[in-house]
This record gives structure tokens, sequence and C-alpha cells, in this order.
């Protein structure tokens, strides 16, 4: 109970300290890994106040450029900034993202993947800046199931992790 | 009107043109090679210490996952003999390394195996081998990898109460689906080749390849590691009319490297990555 007043002190104190420095629109190129794969793509935010939304591409490395298959994975996001100085900010994060991998050559019945998940981004710079981000949480695996002839899922753990370069106007 | 209609021709042709290229982008997978007739088995079920795989692997879950997937072909499984004289799925020697028990499956009971539970995020239970319902198998293949040793105490485990159990389940006789018996004690070879069992030895080198052909002509097939064998190798296996299948399979890489060797199966590590690669 003291620990949880505590975190909301200082979730109330960090939101105080806000000071909207923050330029509204930004795009940043980054890198990231999965349970999945290792993906890269391209992170869209839009800020007002202290909050963002996010919009987000990716695909998948291994799969796309080793394997010659494409795997696409789209996401979005909600944050707050807890910290929003003019070369720092820290926000805890919530995003939902779907990927999509067909093993097959021309398959009717592709693998699919939703991931929901809780975590922190962190921006370095102001219009250029360095960002990185951590989740984790709920990770759900929809395949075909040859015996059944249905889709079936199974929820498990899972993490994303990224780094890459943001420019903001 | 003939404008117009030309213009609609291309614009309905440009359209499906787009939507073919799109769902190619989407759904299609770039494949050159045709691997059609080399056999996909899940090493462990989805694959040993795969990180994207849901299940942990041995368990039942896990073995069931990877029949279901399409592509799959086989599944290769880790079995001990129990105290009881059952049959358990498991890889490594000591239960405490993965689970909540300790000790070696040879010096426990069943009662108190029907307990274990692996310590991940779904706490799987520790499977027997007859938990695996056959008519998940049909049309396909089951490799059993039998542990003969015991390191607790430092024994060898009996291979005729394997033998025996394996016959009560109905494995020696089994139809509709392959049973591959993997053994890597010489010893256990002509017991499980009496026994009418198609039998696979785990080598390392083709030396080995060599003494076991002089010795057991009656073997069905052998088992080695990616990194021990060459194209060339699985020819030579081919000429003695064996079969050979090769494990320690994970990346793309690898995975297109052992598909290259012609074997007849890959255990994989990776069965998603194996099953793209081939098809």
């Amino acid at each position: 109970m003291r620990h949880s007043l505590l975190v909301l002190l200082l979730v109330f104190a960090f939101t105080c300290l806000s000071q909207e420095n923050s330029l509204p629109n930004a795009i940043s190129l980054r890198a990231s890994v999965a349970k999945t794969d290792y993906f890269t793509g391209i992170e869209w935010m839009h800020s007002w106040s202290n909050q963002f939304v996010l919009g987000q591409f990716d695909f998948g490395y291994s799969r796309s450029i080793l394997q010659g298959c494409f795997f696409p994975r789209v996401g979005i996001g909600y944050g707050l900034k807890l910290i929003d100085s003019k070369a720092f900010h820290l926000a805890p994060i919530a995003t939902t993202s779907l990927s999509m991998l067909s093993t097959f050559s021309a398959n009717e019945h592709p693998d699919c993947w939703s991931e929901t998940y809780f975590g922190y981004r962190l921006v370095f710079g102001n219009k250029w800046a360095f960002v990185q981000s951590s989740t984790c949480g709920l990770f759900h695996e929809m395949t075909y199931n040859t015996f059944s002839g249905k889709y079936s899922g199974v929820s498990s753990f899972g993490f994303y992790g990224s780094i890459g370069v943001q420019y903001a106007w | 009107m003939l404008v117009h209609s030309v213009f609609t021709d291309q614009l309905e042709f440009s359209m499906r043109g787009s939507l073919f290229f799109i769902a190619l982008i989407v759904f299609g997978c770039n494949k050159t090679e045709n691997f059609e007739n080399i056999q996909l088995f899940g090493h462990a079920g989805t694959g040993l210490e795969n990180v994207s795989s849901v299940y942990h692997d041995n368990t039942l879950e896990s073995v069931l996952f990877a029949l279901s997937m399409q592509g799959c072909e086989g599944v290769e499984v880790d079995v001990h003999l129990s105290a009881s004289g059952d049959l358990w799925l498991f890889h490594d020697a000591k239960l405490e390394t993965e689970t909540n028990l300790s000790g070696c499956i040879p010096d426990l009971f069943d009662e108190v195996l029907s307990t274990g539970k692996y310590s991940t995020l779904h706490q799987e239970k520790l499977a027997k081998l007859s938990d695996i319902d056959t008519a998940f198998l049909q049309g396909k293949s089951i490799v059993l990898d039998l542990r003969h040793y015991n390191e607790c105490v430092g024994e060898y485990v009996n291979v005729a109460q394997i033998i025996d159990r394996l016959v009560d389940l109905g494995y020696a006789s089994s139809s509709g689906y392959n049973v591959l018996v993997n053994v890597s004690r010489y010893e256990w070879i002509q017991p499980f080749i009496d026994a009418n069992f198609d039998v696979v030895m785990s080598i390392y080198s083709m030396s080995e390849f060599n003494t076991c052909e002089n010795a057991y002509p009656d073997l069905y097939g052998y088992i080695m590691k990616n990194s021990d064998v060459t194209k060339e190798n699985v020819a030579t296996v081919h000429q003695s009319a064996k079969k050979l299948f090769i494990f320690e399979v994970r990346s793309p890489k690898m995975t297109r490297e052992a598909l290259r060797k012609s074997p007849d199966a890959i255990l994989s590590d990776d069965l998603r990555t194996a099953i793209i690669e081939k098809y």
C-alpha cells in the first residue's frame, strides 16, 4: 500500500514536471527484437499536451529478408509523458499490434499474432532524437490446426524492444 | 463509349494487377529450390530451446501443436523409463533443471512423476508417451529418442522393460504411422531389431557409420548433427539403402544448408522456419 502511494506520488510529480516542450509530430526509423522475429520499420507519433498516440509498421527481418517471405506487423499505441523536458521524455506506453506470416507459397491459412503490451518509451533529443522503448505482455498466437480444420489460438508472454532515430516537426 | 470501355478495362486490369501484387507480397514466399522429398519433423515437439515456441519442449501440448501444423510430418521426443516401468517424455538427465521435481526419471515412480510440472508460464505437466493419442500420428512419423543411462546412480536402463512397454503401447505394430526408435548405445540395437522396430542410430562420424554398417546391417538409418554431416556423407548413407536424419537445425541458414544435403528428414528446432524453407 505504501509502495503504491509512493508510485502514485511520483507519477503525479512527474506529470506536473511536464512542460509541453515536444514538437507535435515525429517519425522514427527503428530496429526491434520480438518473440517472433527481429523487426525493422517506422513509427509515427502525434502528441498533444502530455499525451501521444503511436502508429507502427514493421516487417520481420529474418522471415522477410533471409527467408523470402513478407512478414508485416502493424500496431497502434498510446502514451502519457511523465517527464517532458526539451531534450528528454519518458512515457509509459500501451501498444497493440497484429502480425501475419504465411509459411507456404500460396497459403490460405497464414499464422497470425496479436500482441498487447505495456512498457515505456524514452526519447533523448528534440528535433533529432534517439528513441528506445521496451514493452511486454500478452502474446496471442493463432495458427491453423490441421486436425480440427479451424484456427486455434494460444496465449503466452511476449516482449518487444526497440531502438531508433526520430525526427520531429 | 469505346474509349470509356478501354479505360475501364485498363483500370480494372491495373487494379487486379495491384491486388495480385499486394497479395503476392503479403501471402507469398519466394522459393526457387525444391525440397519436396525431405520430411520435416519437430525436434522435441516444436523445437528444443526455441524462444518463439509457446510451449516447452517434450510436452504433450508441444507435440500436438507441432503435429497440427501444416507441413509438419512428424515429431521426435525424448523418452525415459520410470521406476514404475512407464515411458515419460523429458529431455535432460535431471528433473530439477526444468521442473518442480528433482532426481532422475528412472528412480521415480509414476505417482511422483504425475505431479511434475515445468517451470514455465503454462506450467505444462510432465507427459507420458501414452498420453499422445496415436490418432494424431496418422500419416506421420514419431522418432523415440530412448535414454539409456541413469545419471543419478550411474547405471544403464533396462532395455527389455522399454521394449515391453513399447510393445504394450502398440508401437511395435503401428498402423498408419511410422515409429522410429533412436538409440545411441550399440548394445541396444539388436534387441530392438529383434523386436521388429525400425532402429536409427545416433552417430557423430562416418567412421561410426562404417562400424555400424558392418555390425548391424539391419539398421533402418542414422541420425547425425547438421555440423557433422556433408552432402557426400548423405549420398554414402543412401548408397547403403539407409535413411539419414539431420538434427541441430535452427536458423534459416542452417535449415537451408541441411535441406541442400538431401537427407530423408530434418529434426528442426524451429519448425516454422523449416516449413518456410521447404515449401
